[in-house]
C-alpha cells in the first residue's frame, strides 16, 4: 500500500480536498481574489448590457433583463446539478466535504431561482403586458425552485448530520435524473398549447455585440457562485468540526486569546 | 455609450421601471448571499471560542477541589 | 438464484396484498377521497355541462394525483413501526426487488381502483366520450408512476414524524411530467387527434420509474430506516 501513502500526485490534492481543514485555509487565500475577478467581471458585464449594448429591435429597452435573468438562470440550474454531483461524491467516496458543499449549495441555488423567476416576471410585463404567464422557461424555474425547497426542507427535517446529508443526496440525484424529462415535458406542453408568443432569450440570432456582455455577465455569475459557495461551505465546516483542536484555536485567535 | 444622457439611461424609453428594479432586486439578493454567511462565521467563531471559555473555567473549578481532579474533566 | 431473487417480489407483493385485503376501510379511502373531491369541483367551478367537460380531464388527473400522494404516506409506515422493514433491509435478497413487490401491492390497492373509477368520474364531469379510453389508458399507466415515484419520497421520509406534508414537498416537482403527458393523451382523444403519442411517453415515463425507482427507494431506505 505505499503507492498509496507517498502516492501519485495526481490523486493527492483530492485526498487533501477532502479534508475540511485543508480546505479552509486554502479557500481563505483563494478568496479575496476570487471576490475581486468576481466583482470586475459582473460590474464590466453589467455595465456593458446596461448602458452600451444596443437595444432590441422587438423587445427594446427592456430586454437587457437578459442581463441578469440568463445567467440567474443559468446558474440556477447548473447549480443544482453542482449539488448533485457533490452528493453523489459524498455517497460514494464518503467524502466529507462534499456533503458541506451540497448542503451549501442549496439556498444558493435557490436564491438564484428566485432571482430568475423575479426577473423574468418584471420582464414578462412589458414584454406580453403581464407579469406571471406560463411560459415554458419560467414555468420549469418554477419546477426548479420547488425541487431547490425539497432539498433544503429534507436537509432540516433530520436531526442525525449524517442521515440528512446521505438523505438529500440522493433527492438531488433523483432530481438532476428528472430535470430533463421536466423539462423536456413542459416545453412540449408549452407549444401544444401556445404555438407563438415572443419567447425570451432568442440567443442564437443575437448581434454579436449583445451577444458578448451575455457571456461576460455568465462568467461572472459563474465566479460570484464559486465565491458564494466557498463562503457557505467554510460556515458548514465550522459548524460540523467544531470540536477539532484546528477550529477551536482558529475561534480562539480570532477572539484574540 | 448608447443612451444620450444619464437620465436616458434611468428612463430607457419607459422601461427603466421595469429594468431597474430588476436590477435592484438581484444586487440585493446577491450581495445577500455575501453578506449573510460573513455575518453567521463570526457569530459561530465566537460562540465558539464562548463555549471554550466556559469549558476552560468549568475545569479550573472542578481542579480547584482536590477529588475530583482525575477522570471527571475529560467529560 | 433467480427463484430467490423472485420469491422476494412475489412474497411482499402476496403479504401487501393480504395485509391491504384485511384492511379494506382504509384502502378505499383514497378512492372516497378521489370521488369527495370531484363533488367540490362542480360546486366550485359552474354545473354547466361544456365548461365542466373542458376541464374535466385535467380535474381528473389532479384528483388522482392527490388521492396517490394521501396514500403513499403510508407505503413504508407500518412496517417500519412494527420493524417488519428492518427485517427486509437485513435479508439476504436484492433490495429491490422486494420494494418493487411493495410498491406493485400499493399501486394494485391505489392506482388501480382510481383508474377504474374515474370513467364514472368522467361520466360526472361531462367530459367527452371521445375521452374515456384515453383516459382509462392514461391512469392505469400514470399511477403506476406516481407509486413508483412515491415511493422513493416515502423512503427518504419513513423515519420522521411529520413525513407527509414534506413527503408531498419531496415528491410533486417528479409528479409534474406525468400530469403533463397524462391529460395530454385525453386532450388530444377530445380533439380527435392520434393520443398514442402521448401515451408511449407515459408508457416510457413508466419504464425508466421501474428501473430507477425501486433502486433509488432501497438506497433512500438504507439511509434513513436506520436513524
Amino acid at each position: 500500500m505505499t503507492w498509496l501513502s507517498n502516492g501519485s500526485p495526481s490523486w493527492q490534492w483530492f485526498h487533501r480536498l477532502g479534508s475540511p481543514r485543508w480546505f479552509y485555509h486554502r479557500s481563505g487565500r483563494w478568496l479575496p481574489w476570487l471576490s475581486l475577478a468576481a466583482l470586475l467581471v459582473l460590474l464590466n458585464g453589467l455595465v456593458w448590457g446596461l448602458a452600451f449594448a444596443p437595444e432590441d429591435a422587438k423587445q427594446g429597452n427592456s430586454f437587457r433583463i437578459i442581463y441578469i435573468h440568463v445567467p440567474a438562470a443559468f446558474l440556477a440550474q447548473s447549480g443544482y446539478f453542482i449539488m448533485a454531483i457533490a452528493g453523489a461524491i459524498g455517497l460514494i467516496w464518503k467524502m466529507k466535504i462534499s456533503y458541506m458543499v451540497m448542503k451549501s449549495a442549496a439556498p444558493i441555488g435557490a436564491v438564484l431561482t428566485f432571482i430568475a423567476l423575479f426577473t423574468g416576471a418584471v420582464w414578462g410585463k412589458p414584454t406580453w403586458g403581464a407579469y406571471w404567464v406560463w411560459d415554458a422557461r419560467i414555468t420549469s424555474m418554477l419546477i426548479l425552485l420547488f425541487l431547490y425547497a425539497g432539498v433544503i426542507a429534507l436537509q432540516y427535517a433530520y436531526h442525525s448530520v449524517d442521515a440528512a446529508s446521505k438523505a438529500s443526496a440522493i433527492l438531488a440525484l433523483v432530481g438532476t435524473v428528472n430535470i430533463p424529462i421536466i423539462n423536456k415535458s413542459v416545453d412540449w406542453w408549452y407549444t401544444l398549447h401556445q404555438p407563438a408568443t415572443i419567447k425570451l432569450t432568442s440567443a442564437p440570432s443575437m448581434h454579436m455585440d449583445m451577444f458578448m456582455p451575455l457571456l461576460v455577465m455568465i462568467v461572472g455569475f459563474y465566479l460570484f457562485y464559486a465565491v458564494a459557495l466557498i463562503l457557505h461551505t467554510r460556515n458548514e465546516i465550522l459548524r460540523r468540526e467544531r470540536k477539532t483542536s484546528w477550529v477551536r484555536e482558529l475561534a480562539n485567535a480570532k477572539a484574540g486569546r | 455609450m448608447y443612451f444620450e444622457n444619464f437620465q436616458a439611461l434611468m428612463h430607457m424609453d419607459g422601461h427603466g421601471v421595469y429594468v431597474w428594479s430588476a436590477v435592484a432586486v438581484t444586487v440585493v439578493a446577491l450581495l445577500w448571499l455575501i453578506i449573510a454567511p460573513l455575518a453567521k462565521q463570526r457569530g459561530l467563531l465566537k460562540e465558539i471560542s464562548r463555549d471554550i471559555q466556559r469549558e476552560q473555567d468549568r475545569q479550573h473549578a472542578t481542579n480547584n477541589i482536590p477529588d475530583s481532579v482525575d477522570s471527571k474533566e475529560s467529560v | 438464484m433467480a427463484r430467490k431473487m423472485n420469491s422476494g417480489f412475489v412474497a411482499w407483493l402476496r403479504r401487501d396484498l393480504l395485509l391491504a385485503y384485511r384492511r379494506r376501510g382504509e384502502v378505499a379511502s383514497p378512492v372516497l377521497f378521489f370521488m369527495m373531491v370531484s363533488t367540490l369541483i362542480p360546486l366550485g367551478l359552474t354545473p354547466e355541462a361544456a365548461r365542466l367537460g373542458e376541464v374535466a380531464a385535467g380535474m381528473i388527473w389532479v384528483m388522482a394525483l392527490l388521492a396517490t400522494l394521501l396514500s403513499v404516506d403510508g407505503m413504508f409506515a407500518s412496517d417500519y413501526q412494527d420493524g417488519s422493514l428492518e427485517q427486509m433491509l437485513i435479508t439476504p435478497q436484492l433490495l429491490p426487488l422486494p420494494l418493487l413487490g411493495k410498491i406493485t401491492a400499493h399501486w394494485l390497492t391505489t392506482g388501480l381502483p382510481l383508474t377504474l373509477v374515474s370513467p364514472l368520474l368522467g361520466l360526472m364531469m361531462s367530459l367527452p366520450s371521445a375521452g374515456y379510453l384515453p383516459l382509462l389508458c392514461s391512469l392505469a399507466l400514470g399511477t403506476a408512476c406516481l407509486s413508483l415515484v412515491g415511493a422513493v419520497g416515502a423512503a427518504l421520509t419513513v423515519s420522521l414524524r411529520k413525513g407527509g406534508l414534506l413527503l408531498s414537498l419531496l415528491v410533486m416537482p417528479l409528479y409534474m411530467p406525468v400530469i403533463i403527458f397524462g391529460t395530454a393523451t385525453v386532450s388530444y382523444a377530445v380533439d380527435g387527434l392520434n393520443w398514442l403519442p402521448p401515451l408511449a411517453l407515459l408508457g416510457a415515463l413508466l419504464a425508466a420509474s421501474v428501473a430507477l425507482c425501486p433502486l433509488a427507494a432501497a438506497g433512500a431506505l438504507r439511509v434513513t430506516a436506520s436513524n
